[in-house]
């Protein structure tokens, strides 16, 4: 019989439950898509929906999830931890990313190289700036369906190089799909947390 | 009132206020976190808006929690969190239950 409450995993559980509410999928769908558009268009305006989904997602935790959800403090110095780690550990993947990109075709790879650089670069990049982001995400804060958007960042892209199609496509349905699930869990949870009417009263009136 | 057999003592010992199994809940998601508003505790405590008030004023009473009422963009919000107090009486509770599930268990 364990005699001790195990106040660790009753935090990460709610910091898991505070993570059900599809906002963070929204954040990394609309990314996706945008990074997409852009490489439809050949425009880099699209990527402005990143600074905007990053907006969308500190209003939607504010007007959506804390009014239905309520509020938690978890501490400032483990919120703050935390965000700083998936923080650097996602600059240092797209600083590596765009290092590589510089670096690369300087090196003067072999025909072989260069051939599978060509049909399968997206894989790498897709998997620098969405995969391994959302596997942090997943292994930090806890959804494990972040390791299954991980795994379609790198995957859908090499299908994409096997079968050659267009660069964006596997992109833009990356996006897509994260974007899709993200609404389908937000809906989720305002059906399963209504709008308290007397939301904000409690003790003492 | 009746004096408690000496091997049973522990038992009559226990901190009351925190010996029901919906305070205990509370303070146990209060000892987990810094602070959190009365809808989140409703939502995972499963209580009543009447209920969790009357438990959370019994805590409050005991000194074991403190209570804050905020505005946050003109929507007023009950801030709890768990005092120093609380915290100790939480880790006093308990070592008494594990003495008390040694004594009775073995």
């Amino acid at each position: 019989m364990n005699k001790n409450i195990d106040f660790e995993k009753l935090q990460r559980r709610v910091f898991l439950a505070y993570q059900q509410d599809g906002i963070l999928d929204l954040l990394v769908g609309i990314n996706a898509t945008g990074f997409a558009l852009s490489m439809l268009m050949d425009s880099v305006v699209f990527l402005s929906l990143g600074a905007m989904s990053a907006i969308l997602y500190i209003l939607l935790k504010q007007r959506i999830t804390i009014p239905r959800f309520g509020f938690v403090d978890f501490g400032r110095d483990r919120t703050v931890s935390r965000r700083l780690t998936i923080l650097v550990a996602i600059g240092v993947l797209v600083f590596i990313t765009f290092l590589a990109g510089a670096i690369l075709p300087r090196m003067n790879p072999s025909p072989v190289t260069k051939a599978l650089l060509d049909q399968y670069h997206m894989v790498i990049i897709s998997g620098m700036v969405f995969g391994l982001p959302c596997a942090i995400v997943a292994l930090l804060l806890g959804p494990r369906r972040f390791y299954l958007y991980a795994l379609l960042a790198v995957g859908l892209p090499a299908l994409g190089g096997f079968f050659g199609t267009e660069t964006y496509l596997p992109m833009l349905t990356l996006g897509l799909l994260v974007t899709a699930t993200g609404i389908w869990l937000l809906a989720k949870f305002m059906q399963r947390y209504p709008l308290d009417e007397e939301a904000g009263s409690g003790v003492r009136g | 009132m009746v004096s408690a057999d000496k091997d049973l003592q522990p038992i009559a010992d226990l901190d009351r206020t925190i010996h029901s199994p919906a305070r205990l809940m509370i303070l146990a998601y209060l000892a987990a976190v810094d602070s959190v508003d009365f809808i989140f505790l409703m939502n995972q405590v499963g209580l009543t808006r009447g209920n969790l008030s009357s438990h959370l004023t019994t805590l409050e009473e005991a000194g074991y929690v403190s209570i804050q009422k905020e505005f946050v963009d003109k929507v007023p919000r009950t801030l709890i969190r768990l005092t120093d107090q609380g915290r100790d009486a939480i880790q006093t509770y308990r070592e008494q239950m594990r003495t008390v599930i040694d004594q009775l268990l073995g």
